[in-house]
């Protein structure tokens, strides 16, 4: 037997001994036996010696335990940047960020293709939308009690292909009862969103809504959710607003919301991060 | 010929292996996933997070009616190829959710992905290969990881974001590692 390469590492080695490679394998499967190599005796590992779903008892598993940990942490974090870049792929992007989101929250993941990056040596500016006015066209309760319960939801990024910088935004003093045509009142309205935008690139806002059928004391009373009541999503959807866009008003019209927000920027020379 | 041309050498628990016979390994897996989850989505609504996190269970116990392990939602028996094809099918699934704006439906293709790529890590040798290289931090309690630490078979190591590459036996994965894949004879032991 040669150790070559460590504990739990096969080497391919030819006859003069030159190493070929070393064989990233793992443990054998419960139905048949696939890691082994015919013709050579080589069965591979065993699940349970690779293994390292709990911490074990020895210092050795629980240190590997904690590294695969580690790892499958931050896989994660690079799986949400793979998801955000595929909704950005199905123009699902503002839907995913405005309703999956927390408001307030940072969903971009240090040490991913997401994870924040502060502009150096880039002009930037601060853009701000203010959403100004929200009309219910679909309250999402069609011919039932009336009234929906609507909750508005928003999300200000740069590019879901390079998604570095975002804010997330939520409407203020929970749900509303309204009905198709009411104006969701200035007061709950959501805050206004501020990013550091690049010179001369794109922003993305978007604006959704649900019609939250939670009971106060429900689990998830003030969320989006699918715990015992599905609660129903209110399309609004993303508009493309440029760094140098003009400031002013403007109004846009979704399948279930109508929306007028107000693009603003800081005085020229400013910068921002 | 191909007897004389290569070895396979194991650094440890090679007299054991040899010979052995094969058992029905249960589909165990990370005793933590929704904890990495969690963790790792710490950004998301709550609800969002659960349902996701609920798929963790499904993945686990499989489907009653075909009690079998399911390799490739596990990434065990070194199916890497299947492994990499499921995660890429329930991107596809996920992908078709949103475009029917099925927001939960999306949440279960994402939390059965999630479940098979934390896997990798659980159920291959990535960590005895040495990974992550990144200096620990005394300072922290925690194990410094970067998107360098990540195998290259998630397509982490790529420039842009894509989708999981689905690599063949014997490539090579990085520097001196090569992909042991299931049912793998390697061609150029009949030369």
């Amino acid at each position: 037997m040669r150790n070559g390469a460590g504990k739990f590492q096969s080497i391919l080695v030819q006859p003069n001994g030159k190493l070929i490679g070393r064989l990233l394998e793992t443990g054998r499967g419960g139905s048949d036996h696939e890691c082994s190599i015919p013709f050579r005796n080589y069965d591979g590992f065993t699940h349970d010696q690779l293994a390292k779903d709990d911490p074990g008892s020895t210092t050795e598993s629980r240190l590997k335990h904690r590294k695969a940990r580690a790892l499958a942490e931050l896989q994660t974090g690079y799986e949400w940047c793979r998801l955000v870049s595929e909704a950005g792929k199905a123009d699902r992007d503002g839907m995913l960020l405005a309703m999956w989101v927390r408001p307030g929250a940072s969903p971009h993941p240090p040490n991913t293709p997401c994870g924040p990056v502060r502009d150096v040596g880039v002009r930037t500016h601060p853009v701000t939308i203010t959403v100004e006015s929200v009309q219910i066209i679909n309250d999402g309760d069609p011919g039932a009690d009336g009234s929906g319960e609507i909750q508005p939801a928003t999300a200000l990024y740069d590019d879901p292909q390079n998604f570095r910088k975002s804010v997330h935004r939520q409407n203020r003093l929970g749900r509303m009862s309204l009905n198709p045509g009411d104006f969701v009142p200035k007061a709950q309205l959501p805050q206004p969103m501020t990013i550091c935008a690049r010179h001369n690139s794109q922003v993305n806002f978007a604006l959704h809504a649900w019609d939250n059928d939670d009971h106060p004391w429900d689990k998830y009373a003030t969320v989006y959710d699918d715990f015992d009541d599905d609660d129903e999503m209110l399309t609004g959807g993303r508009i493309k607003v440029h760094s140098e866009q003009s400031p002013g008003s403007n109004l846009v019209t979704w399948q279930d919301l109508r929306v007028k927000y107000r693009v603003s920027q800081q005085s020229a020379g400013a910068t921002c991060n | 010929m191909y007897k004389k041309a290569l070895a396979v050498l194991t650094a440890t628990a090679v007299s054991a292996l040899v010979g052995s016979t094969v058992t029905a390994a249960p589909a165990q897996a990370f005793s933590d996933h929704k904890d990495i989850t969690s963790k790792g989505l710490s950004f998301l609504h709550w609800p969002v997070v659960d349902d996701i996190n609920d798929e963790h269970a499904w993945m686990d116990s499989g489907a009653p009616w075909f009690p079998v392990a399911h390799d490739e939602k596990h990434f065990d028996d070194c199916e890497f190829d299947g492994s990499a094809t499921y995660i890429r099918d329930h991107y596809v699934g996920a992908r078709a959710a949103m475009i029917r704006r099925n927001l939960f439906n999306v949440g279960d293709h994402f939390g059965a992905l999630l479940h098979t790529s934390q896997d990798f890590y659980s159920h291959s040798n990535w960590v005895e290969l040495g990974f992550p290289k990144t200096s620990d931090n005394p300072a922290t309690s925690g194990i410094e990881t970067s998107q360098s630490d990540l195998s290259d078979i998630t397509g982490a190591q790529r420039t842009a974001l894509s989708s999981w590459p689905v690599l063949q036996n014997g490539q090579t994965v990085r520097g001196n590692i090569l992909l042991a894949n299931d049912d793998w004879i390697p061609h150029w032991i009949n030369g």
